[in-house]
């Protein structure tokens, strides 16, 4: 029988025939990356449980229309990335990013690190201040990239998007970055 | 190659490793030559590629699926695909299962054939009565001259009590 990510063609009919047990196991092999995924695209905790639980429902009332045509990862992964893209428009259309960088202005200053933990704290703020100055077109890109490793190939599949739009796209997303990145430092100086 | 293009690849091709042996070579040349380029590459490995190293992995809350398996369980299609009279039936359908093209390509050549069947062949028991006008005319005749005797004898009755009764 042919393997998908270690999820079985078996598995995948006998979760589309209501089997708890095989849906977990697609669960199991894909609910790290879309939780990550949702987590950094919409930079909240709750939130992205809620995408978490959407996403995986949504896959579990069409795994009766899955075709085989590609992958289950590349499947789920697109899911997973329209909804969270989905939630930051939403979200971006309520918050204001400039009180993000303020926050983390204030915060920056305050904390100095000196422990892993405080590291890994600050190394969080700066992330979350990075991908909130992006929209959320760029900022996926980003998060698909830099923190899931996926190739030019697989984030152009998952977004149903051309190559070279890929390229533009963390072109200009690196482009902001850099620009705002400068700040940043200019700022903690 | 030109600088403006060497900065676009670092920005992307380059840093993400996508790029091609003979590619790589060339602009790892240019930068070892270009200290514009070369600080333009150090500027991007600090702003948007360190920053994103070894960043914590989470994983969603048990609760998460809790709240996903109650859910589907509400969902779940309510057969029994083992033992049960429905899988019986649903065996049986997929055994009879007719593509729906199929079926109605095959229906339409049904209909057409007894059709044509129909209106082509001419039924061998039914056989076309030939009337001779001569002998109608013959039967017309004798049958106005028996009226007119009857007309002519005034015996329009048939005999019956009934009629005596009224006449």
């Amino acid at each position: 029988m042919e393997t998908i990510d270690n999820i079985t063609e078996n598995i995948i009919i006998e979760a589309s025939e209501g089997s708890t047990e095989a849906f977990e196991s697609i669960y199991k092999a894909y609910s790290g990356f879309v939780y990550n995924v949702a987590f950094r695209v919409v930079n909240n905790i709750d939130e992205a449980q809620e995408v978490t639980q959407e996403v995986f429902l949504t896959v579990y009332r069409k795994l009766k229309s899955f075709k085989f045509k590609s992958s289950l990862k590349t499947w789920v992964y697109r899911i997973a990335v329209n909804m969270a893209i989905d939630y930051a428009r939403k979200r971006s259309k309520e918050q204001d990013h400039t009180v993000l960088y303020e926050d983390y202005n204030k915060l920056s200053k305050t904390i100095d690190p000196v422990g892993e933990e405080d590291v890994r704290e600050e190394q969080e703020k700066t992330i979350s201040t990075l991908l909130e100055a992006l929209s959320p077109n760029l900022k996926v890109c980003i998060v698909l990239r830099s923190i899931e490793g996926l190739s030019y190939q697989e984030i152009a599949e998952s977004l149903s998007i051309n190559i070279n739009t890929v390229r533009s796209r963390l072109k200009r997303a690196r482009e902001k970055l850099i620009a705002l990145r400068k700040e940043m430092v200019k700022n903690e100086m | 190659m030109k600088c403006e293009d060497v900065k676009e690849l670092i920005l992307t091709d380059y840093l993400d490793e996508q790029l091609g042996k003979e590619q790589k070579t060339q602009i790892e040349q240019h930068l070892t030559t270009c200290s514009d380029c070369k600080e333009y590459e150090l500027l991007t490995r600090t702003a948007v590629v360190e920053p994103f190293n070894n960043l914590e992995k989470h994983n969603p809350p048990e609760a998460t699926w809790n709240k996903i398996r109650e859910q589907i369980e509400e969902e779940r299609p309510q057969y029994e695909p083992e033992n049960s009279f429905a899988d019986l039936i649903l065996r049986i359908k997929e055994f009879l299962y007719i593509p729906k093209p199929a079926f109605v390509v095959t229906s339409i050549l049904v209909l057409l054939l007894v059709g044509i069947t129909v209106i082509t062949l001419k039924p061998d028991n039914q056989k076309v009565v030939q009337v001779n006008p001569e002998s109608q005319i013959e039967c017309i005749n004798y049958l106005m001259t028996v009226f007119d005797q009857e007309g002519a004898n005034g015996n329009d009755d048939f005999g019956t009590s009934i009629e005596d009764y009224f006449l």
